[in-house]
């Protein structure tokens, strides 16, 4: 998949085979920590690019470099149907930090602005401080041994300002779901002939989620493409971040925010593209690494879980009132055609209940008894009410206004997932081939619950997950409850 | 403890391997055995001002958790059991707690706190006075403040000064806290302190391979002194901060204290020093601290306060700090900007409670 980016870099592919790094055994674990990590997820963001700054909803995220080497935190932007629609880079000196507003992305073109007008706010010829300790004294900006030979240039100034076409591009496929041209590779054909493959959904403001991984050069690879894992991704736990939600109301203005999900190399160290084995059994990028049979955990990352269990209230018109943020894993590769991105507009789901305050439950009961019906497909990257009837059961007769909710978020599979064949007539799971999940291996989500109440009170946390990405899968209408430990 | 000890099943598994579910030093969002509400603020006088916390049991079966809350300094003050069904979800705001004695209703009909004793309660959280202790147990403050721990036990009457003979060990607790301040609200998910390894009854001393846990310094028996098997806490942070027209930062810090929570000794937690404190501002241009003062056991602090943390050098509004406490700590990062901007955010840890602790001086960096 071509994606237009900021910069072009050549790229010097790193040799395929090259010497193993050692793991470190601190981050050998599948559970997502708040700890310096490879790949940072925005699991959703939205802008309104359409109103001046002062009124706008926007989206903020900030990125620090916590280690002494620079780095180079190589961002994407995909749509609610995960198409990759825009990449750059931010070149992260050591013990760097780097915010960006995503209202100047999308309203101004430009990213992480420089104090003088039309430079950008991240480069490799940033000055080095000297510092009053060696222990705090960042490296030379060309210091990190993994980079590629070409990173003086390929990251002289990035990411910079961008074309006003390339803007009018993202507004339209963040909000329609289909680019006005500039070369993306589903551009709308003329008009009388056909209608054009969606990318996106429909929305007022832009919506979407972010990824920001860790990589050797500043490039124009895309994480759906097999060279970003063969030639760029790297593999060095050093990153955080978190994230702010902003919405301007005057005098009711609020805000919400919390760490972006921070997802280790496992593990860690090398080079960009060597083959090393990771004992994750699959991986958070599993879905585009098609490309390397032999080796589909190539890019090493933590897989995320699957099932959830946020808390609701529903607390009415001067009470708190709950709804969730919820990225999903998309069901398309790295091969996907452009009318394929429509799979990822209504991902299935597999099982979701309510228990209320009084542990009563409600259920969309699966088939064959189809009334009432299972919940709703959704796309990647959405943000419902927690009554949300096509996703979620219906409250139950006690009248409470709160409780909590089971979300297996399973997907149902997909033959691009590493895990995709089953034999006939054998149960199995991902890990064990005799345990819970029969066929294809979970999928992989990340849900975080937000509440609002009139005026301003507004708060947002990461929802509690029921097991991490290397926990076996229950089935559909299994007993609820943390996940299986088979150990110790 | 004899019990305890009579009890003694040193089961010594095999080290699994450590991509299995609990098997990890990393505190993350998975039900867990303990909760850390790491600070807590509650007026006693209005509403206006208070924390919120919501316990949730996502197993089938009944539990039971232990509420103990505990001063800045670390002496806990008073515990009370809520009973939770399987599947139930109890909400508990601290100013009913603390400002009316009422207590959440539950099936362990714990009643309120008794009119004789809120007083007693209410003093050792404002004023650091308490009838049970003699010497200065916490600071002085206009409001109540302090921190919560929740733990899985096996029975309604457990007390927090023989923690151990009714610890269970189950991973089945989640929780989140608001705190509410005017128009304000911050919020995010308790600290989920898991057991490992999980399950088995009260008083059994279990191996376990943590090298340290969340509650060695309270096991009574220095041969069982991780019996609590519950996760340790990470001790270096890397928290961002701004201090900027439109927002600024403040830090709530959780330490691990240097005392047992006895009334004897418990100013030692008044003030515990930093090993080591680093400002980094958005040019890499580094602070080193050298505030011979530090935190207590929990509190909130404006990133710029100089009596604590190295002062802002320079004109940028941000950066971030490197946080070497030396023992178990957490810490979260609020913003706040006008007119009622809030958030908050758990800080990054630079590793895990499992970490060798970083030396004064070393690379500052992720840790191995």
């Amino acid at each position: 998949m071509r994606v237009p980016a900021i910069l072009l870099a050549s790229i010097l592919a790193a040799p395929l085979f090259a010497a193993g790094p050692t793991t470190t055994s601190n981050d050998d674990s599948c559970d997502i920590a708040v700890q310096p990590a490879a790949t940072l997820l925005l699991p959703y963001f939205e802008v309104d690019f359409k109103s001046p700054q002062s009124t706008a909803v926007t989206t903020l995220f900030t990125v620090a470099n916590v280690s002494n080497q620079p780095q180079i935190a190589h961002v994407t932007l995909w749509t609610d149907w995960g198409f990759p629609a825009l990449t750059f880079n931010i070149f992260l000196t050591g013990y760097d930090v780097q915010g960006i507003n995503l209202y100047d992305v999308f309203a101004r073109a430009v990213i992480a602005p420089g104090s003088t007008p039309g430079t950008s706010g991240t480069s490799i010829t940033t000055p080095i401080p000297s510092n009053p300790t060696a222990g705090s004294q960042p490296a030379a900006n060309t210091a990190n041994p993994r980079f590629l030979s070409d990173v003086t240039t390929a990251c002289a100034n990035a990411p910079g300002l961008f074309t006003s076409s390339l803007l009018t591009d993202i507004q339209q496929i963040f909000t329609t779901g289909i680019p006005v041209s500039n070369g993306y590779p589903c551009s709308p054909p003329p008009p009388g002939t056909g209608a054009a493959d969606r990318l996106g959904g429909v929305h007022a403001n832009a919506v979407g989620y972010a990824t920001i991984d860790v990589v050797a050069t500043c490039s124009a690879k895309s994480p759906t493409s097999s060279d970003y894992y063969s030639g760029v991704l790297l593999y060095d736990n050093v990153l955080t971040g978190d994230y702010q939600q902003i919405v301007p109301r005057g005098a009711q203005s609020y805000a919400q925010g919390g760490p972006l999900v921070h997802i280790r190399a496992i593990p860690e160290g090398g080079a960009a593209g060597a083959a090393v084995s990771s004992s994750l059994p699959y991986t958070f990028y599993d879905r585009y690494t098609v490309g390397f049979p032999a080796n589909r955990t190539i890019d090493r990352r933590q897989p995320l879980p699957s099932v959830f269990a946020p808390r609701y209230i529903s607390g009415g018109p001067t009470g708190f009132n709950a709804s969730l943020k919820i990225w999903r894993e998309g069901l398309v590769g790295g091969d996907a055609a452009c009318k394929d991105y429509v799979r990822n507009s209504a991902v299935p789901i597999v099982e979701t209940v309510r228990f209320d305050e009084h542990e009563n439950s409600t259920v969309f009961i699966p088939p064959p008894i189809l009334a009432p019906p299972l919940p709703s497909g959704s796309p990647l990257s959405f943000s419902p009410s927690t009554t949300a009837g096509a996703f979620f059961p219906p409250p139950g007769p006690s009248g409470d206004v709160g409780g909590w909710l089971y979300l297996n978020l399973n997907n149902g599979g997909s033959t691009v997932y590493s895990v995709n064949v089953v034999p006939p007539g054998i149960p199995r799971d991902f890990r064990t081939n005799t345990s819970t999940t029969i066929g294809l291996r979970q999928s992989q989500n990340w849900v975080i619950t937000s509440m609002f109440a009139v005026p301003t009170y507004a708060t947002e946390a990461t929802a509690v997950a029921l097991g991490n990405g290397c926990s076996p899968s229950p089935k559909v209408g299994a007993q609820i409850a943390p996940a299986g430990n088979a150990n110790p | 403890m004899r019990t305890a000890l009579a009890l003694l099943l040193l089961a010594a598994p095999l080290f699994a391997a450590t991509t299995n579910n609990d098997d990890s030093c990393d505190v993350a969002l998975q039900p867990a055995a303990t909760l850390l509400l790491p600070y807590f603020e509650v007026d006693l006088k209005s509403r206006a001002a208070t924390t919120l916390v919501t316990l949730q049991n996502v197993s089938p079966k009944a539990v039971i958790a232990n509420v103990t809350l505990w001063t800045d300094w670390g002496f806990p003050v008073i515990n009370f059991p809520v009973h939770l069904t399987g599947y139930d979800v109890q909400g508990i705001n601290l100013y009913d707690v603390l400002a009316l004695g009422n207590l959440p209703p539950t099936e362990c009909h714990a009643g309120n706190i008794a009119p004789s004793v809120l007083p007693d309660v209410q003093s050792a959280l404002t004023i650091g006075g308490s009838r049970a202790c003699a010497a200065t147990i916490g600071f002085f403050h206009l409001r109540a403040a302090g921190y919560a721990t929740i733990d899985v036990v096996s029975t309604c009457a457990a007390k927090s000064s023989d923690l151990f003979s009714t610890l269970l060990y189950d991973n089945v607790l989640t929780g989140d806290y608001q705190q509410i301040q005017g128009e304000r609200a911050f919020g995010g998910p308790l600290v989920h302190i898991r057991a490992i390894p999980e399950g088995g009854a009260a008083g059994m001393v279990v191996a376990t391979r943590l090298p340290h846990t969340f509650y060695e310094r309270f096991m009574p028996d220095p041969l069982a002194q991780h019996a609590d098997r519950r996760q340790p806490l990470p001790s270096a942070f890397a928290p961002r901060v701004l201090n900027s027209d439109a927002l600024k930062s403040a830090i709530k810090i959780w330490r691990e204290g240097l005392s047992a929570g006895a009334c004897i000794g418990v100013q030692a937690n008044s003030s515990m020093p930093f090993v080591e404190a680093v400002r980094f501002d958005e040019h890499e241009n580094a602070v080193i601290g050298t505030a011979a003062a530090g935190p207590s056991v929990t509190g909130a602090y404006l990133t710029t306060s100089p009596t604590l943390f190295p002062p802002v050098s320079g004109s940028d509004a941000g950066g971030w700090l490197y946080l070497n406490t030396g023992g178990q700590s957490w810490m979260t990062v609020a913003m706040v900007g006008e007119p009622t901007y809030a958030t908050e955010t758990t800080a990054p840890a630079l590793g895990n409670g499992c970490s060798p602790p970083a030396a004064k001086g070393a690379q500052i960096g992720p840790m191995p």
